[in-house]
């Protein structure tokens, strides 16, 4: 790619209240810099400092509102790729069982599993609640800028949820009735791994695709601070839920790693489950604080 | 916040007199990441101009206050480091 394209796209990738305030200026100092790989480098190093501590005080008064969307956003992106974690390590620590994980750490990989499917209940019913609250004024309205983008989501899951059926039953037609088997021995041929890994791929690209339109739908949908609020709520409760998943995770993987015998692969692919876990639960609890002090005082933080 | 001491800079203006004073050159997503926050903190704040896309920027009473506080720290800390490196052992032995 060209030096020129490549520059629009990162100046582009910052958010839009820091294009609307500093865009102009920020690249006439590009173009008087002369761009090269190191300017290219450190505005894109600037724009994923720029959407990971958004300064919402740029746009006040609007700041509150957008502060209180960021952590619903947030909240949301931070649970669809846990789930993605959360996938991967059953993979790395079920699918392939191991030989005496009893007691404890099968306590806790039951505990983590219940904790996760609760809470991933609840916040199934909360978004669909918000879904709802979004799509309804927006079809009276006929706003199709906020429809679309809450609309994506649905169609995404449900192609996904297609593709994964198909593969499945594609899957047992190759070797029937023994998924297991399968599953821990991974693909044999170049043609099995091509498969899995376009299929892992097209799984980030729908996680990213429902996170990028929710967020999307929601800045649109403007709704009220109080609303947001209160999901703000739901995320500290996710960001718990997280926790209290990480840490049976991490319970279970030291049993694992105790009682030997696993594929090295599969150890580091639930280590670093775990750690994506731990990780993703305290970036929820410090957005959700975030947004409840946000609330509270009236102060973008 | 020392480059905009001597008066008002645009954006550019600040990446030359820094790599001219410091041998540092900042870059623009690192220069309007620390200006943003500046202004946010009321430390800096932006001047009207013709050209919206040169738009010049210069401290505030409270800045300029933070500003001298943080360099006479500086200087009292570097005073220290001059003190003991004359004192240090390891200099005497080279």
């Amino acid at each position: 790619m060209k030096p020129a394209p490549l520059r629009r796209v990162i100046l582009a990738a910052y958010p839009a209240d820091f294009r609307a305030r500093y865009g102009a200026e920020l690249a006439a100092v590009v173009a008087d810099s002369g761009g090269g790989w190191r300017v290219n480098l450190d505005l894109a190093a600037g724009a994923a400092r720029a959407r990971l501590n958004p300064d919402f005080a740029i746009s006040q008064p609007e700041g509150r509102r957008l502060r209180l969307q960021a952590t619903a956003s947030t909240v949301f992106a931070l649970w669809a790729w846990s789930i993605v974690a959360v996938a991967l390590f059953v993979r790395a620590v079920d699918d392939q069982p191991v030989p005496g994980l009893r007691s404890w750490g099968w306590g806790a990989y039951a505990a983590g599993t219940a904790i996760f499917e609760l809470s991933a209940g609840v916040i199934l019913l909360a978004g669909f609640a918000y879904w709802l609250r979004v799509v309804i004024p927006a079809l009276r309205t006929k706003n199709k800028k906020t429809l679309v983008p809450a609309v994506v989501p649905v169609a995404v899951v449900l192609l996904w949820l297609a593709c994964t059926g198909l593969l499945a039953a594609a899957t047992h037609h190759i070797q029937p009735g023994n998924y297991r088997h399968i599953s821990a021995q991974g693909p044999h041929t170049a043609g099995g791994w091509a498969v899995l890994t376009v299929y892992a791929a097209f799984t980030v690209t729908c996680v990213l695709a429902c996170t990028v339109n929710i967020q999307r739908a929601l800045n649109n949908a403007e709704l009220p601070d109080r609303l947001l609020a209160a999901s703000a709520l739901v995320g500290a409760a996710a960001a718990t839920a997280l926790a209290a998943v990480a840490i049976c995770a991490a319970v279970s993987v030291t049993r694992v790693l105790l009682i030997g015998g696993v594929p090295l692969p599969d150890e580091l692919t639930a280590i670093g489950a775990v750690c994506f876990l731990a990780l993703t639960s305290a970036s929820a609890a410090v957005s959700s604080r975030r947004a409840l002090i946000t609330f509270r005082t009236g102060t973008p933080l | 916040m020392a480059s905009l001491a001597e008066g008002a800079k645009h954006g550019y203006a600040i990446i030359q007199d820094v790599e001219a004073t410091s041998v540092i050159r900042l870059g623009p997503g690192t220069l309007y990441g620390a200006l943003s926050r500046l202004e946010r903190r009321g430390l800096i704040e932006p001047l009207d101009s013709v050209d919206p896309r040169r738009r010049p920027y210069q401290l505030t009473p409270h800045g300029s206050g933070v500003l001298a506080e943080r360099l006479e720290t500086m200087r009292r800390f570097a005073a220290m480091g001059r003190k003991r490196l004359a004192t240090s052992p390891t200099l005497r032995l080279a």
